[in-house]
């Protein structure tokens, strides 16, 4: 079991460093020399004398060998220091993106949890009326969901419900001059700016989850256990949500964690589209003004959270079948 | 007409006749037909100039500007026509270069197993979990925002995908008596992978090409939509972008986020809807188990 854990951990490890690798040498790939890649266009500017750029080149250890600087940028990377904005120039970019995680939290967490619990729910229904109504429903959208850009679903969702039925904000992360005097106010403002993204990200992680759920239900429902279950009397509802639902949860419960970087990839989108002020609209900040470094922080921090989650599944879904931790030894 | 022209003929109508008793797949033929129909006749269809001003901003919908016009005052309508080129050039040939990679990668590992496919598989297990989008979006702000430059890109980062499935599809069949019979008969490697074994993963490889395009599509669109394609091509993620940047929603410009959006997802779902009754066309299996 140890040595399952173990190579998974070094196999994600791996990963990370090729990721690390690959937006390491791309830029070096590119023609010209890094330095002007970096700061090539402040010269074009005018705004840098040869002299600064030579200063800088040797700040940054573009002077360096490739090894020596693909050396530095991995140990500055595991120490958290990812270089100087750009953008926010003078300030280091960790502190810049971790004052926006928590609002990007804010909206992944309840959307995560809203969407397992939805999906617990209507996947088990589906699966107990099978070929039902519902059942026949969920499958055809979870077919099209994937076809819908989660972005125009955001926008469609802010049209609605906040232009034609006025009931949540046009977007924004706090009401804007208002100045909250206790933790409270400040709370419930956050909570209603944040409604309209959350409902959106979790309607798209729902109907995956909730095809997944159902579809192990199915399974389960054939088991032998169940009949058992039902041979000995007990009612159609405590078979089906006691006995069956209850083993049937475990890719449910991986999907939650395998799921995240969906997530993430999906709240880019959704950020921008609701102008609220979390990590995904920084990083659309930096597209736009070309702040490499914090860009690639960014993505360094997305790439981590992804593989961690992943790794939780996988250890996960270990723990709870123990005919996996059996198998593996 | 010879005799094996007739085989052919016969062969092609006996799988249009599985293929169209799946009504599902019919329909997503049918969308796709009118999308390649649109890009390639744009310049007859587009009743205006896609980047010329022909009117006053945000003009509702009307007989002369079928989708009305956007921030800037250029016709709806016309940009979508042009647009279907980029969201179908970019859905194909990523595709293309994807499954082309993954077909490589996965016949080679299968077929001959031991370090190359420990090697191949590693790299395949790292393109697999690296978030695809980041990524997408840190690269194409590195190389440069062109068409091409995305089409790559999305190529090189979806083949995982195709490769696992074709490599298992491999290690599966070269058990099988006929691969061992070829080999007792003295047939090369070369022969085996690309006479033998290559024909009989076409449909999975087919299957898999289609859900990379969909992916393709949506992930040009929303490229598109955070402004890291080149602005110069009309696409449709980018006349969603733009028209929300110009304040559709204040000015209630429904037409300019209705219908760029409403082509992407019929444009996939069309594809979606195709692959549904070509697996069914390549897995007699599952044909079998659903008559």
């Amino acid at each position: 079991m140890w040595r399952f854990i173990a190579g998974r951990a070094f196999q994600l490890f791996f990963t990370f460093i090729v990721a690390l690798t690959v937006i390491f040498v791309i830029p070096r790939l590119l023609p010209g020399d890094p330095a002007r890649f970096f700061i090539g266009e402040y010269v074009e500017m005018g705004g840098m004398t040869e002299e600064l750029v030579n200063e800088l080149r040797e700040r940054f250890g573009l002077n360096k060998s490739y090894l020596e600087q693909f050396v530095l940028f991995v140990t500055n990377t595991f120490q958290g220091y990812f270089g100087v904005s750009w953008s926010f120039f003078p300030r280091e970019v960790l502190p810049i993106i971790l004052e926006r995680l928590p609002w990007t939290l804010a909206l992944m967490v309840p959307a995560r949890i809203l969407s397992f619990l939805l999906a617990y729910f209507m996947g088990t229904m589906a699966a107990w009326k099978r070929e039902g109504k519902l059942d026949v429903m969920l499958q055809f959208a979870g077919l099209i969901s994937v076809a819908f850009p989660i972005f125009w679903a955001g926008a469609m969702m802010l049209v609605i419900f906040s232009y034609y039925i006025p009931i949540f904000p046009r977007g924004g992360s706090l009401t804007p001059g208002v100045v909250h005097q206790d933790p409270w106010s400040f709370l419930t403002d956050a909570m209603y700016h944040a409604a309209l993204p959350i409902i959106t990200l979790t309607i798209f992680s729902f109907f995956i989850d909730a095809l997944v759920m159902r579809n192990t239900m199915v399974t389960v429902l054939h088991e032998d256990y169940i009949l058992t279950a039902y041979a000995k009397g007990l009612p159609e509802r405590t078979v089906i949500f006691k006995h069956a639902a209850r083993n049937a949860m475990l890719p449910l419960i991986t999907r939650v964690f395998a799921g995240i970087g969906f997530l993430i990839t999906g709240s880019i989108f959704i950020e921008n589209v609701f102008s609220y002020a979390g990590t995904g609209s920084l990083m659309v900040r930096s597209i736009f003004y070309r702040d490499f470094p914090l860009l690639q922080g960014l993505f360094v921090l997305i790439t981590a959270v992804t593989l961690f989650s992943n790794f939780i599944a996988d250890i996960l879904y270990m723990f709870l079948d123990p005919r996996v931790r059996y198998l593996r030894g | 007409m010879s005799s094996t022209a007739r085989k052919i003929i016969g062969k092609i109508i006996n799988y249009w006749h599985i293929f169209s008793a799946n009504k599902l797949s019919v329909v997503g033929l049918i969308i796709i037909l009118v999308f390649v129909v649109m890009a390639l006749g744009a310049e007859i269809i587009a009743p205006h100039s896609p980047t010329r001003v022909v009117a006053r901003r945000f003009q509702p919908p009307s007989s002369m500007y079928l989708l009305g016009t956007d921030d800037a005052g250029r016709d709806v309508f016309s940009q979508i026509v042009y647009g279907s080129r980029v969201s179908l050039l970019v859905g194909v040939s990523a595709a293309a270069i994807s499954t082309l990679l993954g077909l490589m990668i996965g016949l080679i590992s299968g077929y001959f197993g031991g370090i190359i496919d420990g090697i191949l598989m590693r790299i395949t297990d790292v393109f697999l979990i690296i978030p695809m989008i980041p990524l997408a979006i840190l690269l194409a702000v590195y190389v440069g925002p062109s068409l091409t430059n995305i089409i790559i890109l999305f190529g090189l980062l979806t083949w995982p995908g195709t490769a696992r499935q074709i490599r298992s599809q491999i290690l599966s069949m070269k058990e099988l008596p006929f691969v061992e019979a070829l080999h007792a008969l003295g047939a090369s490697s070369k022969r085996i992978i690309f006479f033998h074994l290559l024909p009989n993963t076409v449909g999975v490889a087919f299957a898999n090409m289609i859900g990379v395009s969909v992916g393709a599509i949506i992930g040009e669109a929303g490229l598109s939509f955070l402004g890291v394609t080149d602005p110069r091509n009309i696409s449709w993620g980018r006349i969603l972008s733009r028209s929300l940047g110009g304040g559709a929603i204040i000015y209630n410009a429904w037409w300019t986020l209705v219908s760029p959006g409403f082509c992407i997802a019929l444009l996939a779902c069309g594809f979606s809807f195709l692959s549904h009754g070509l697996t069914l066309l390549v897995s007699p299996h599952l044909r079998r188990k659903i008559q």
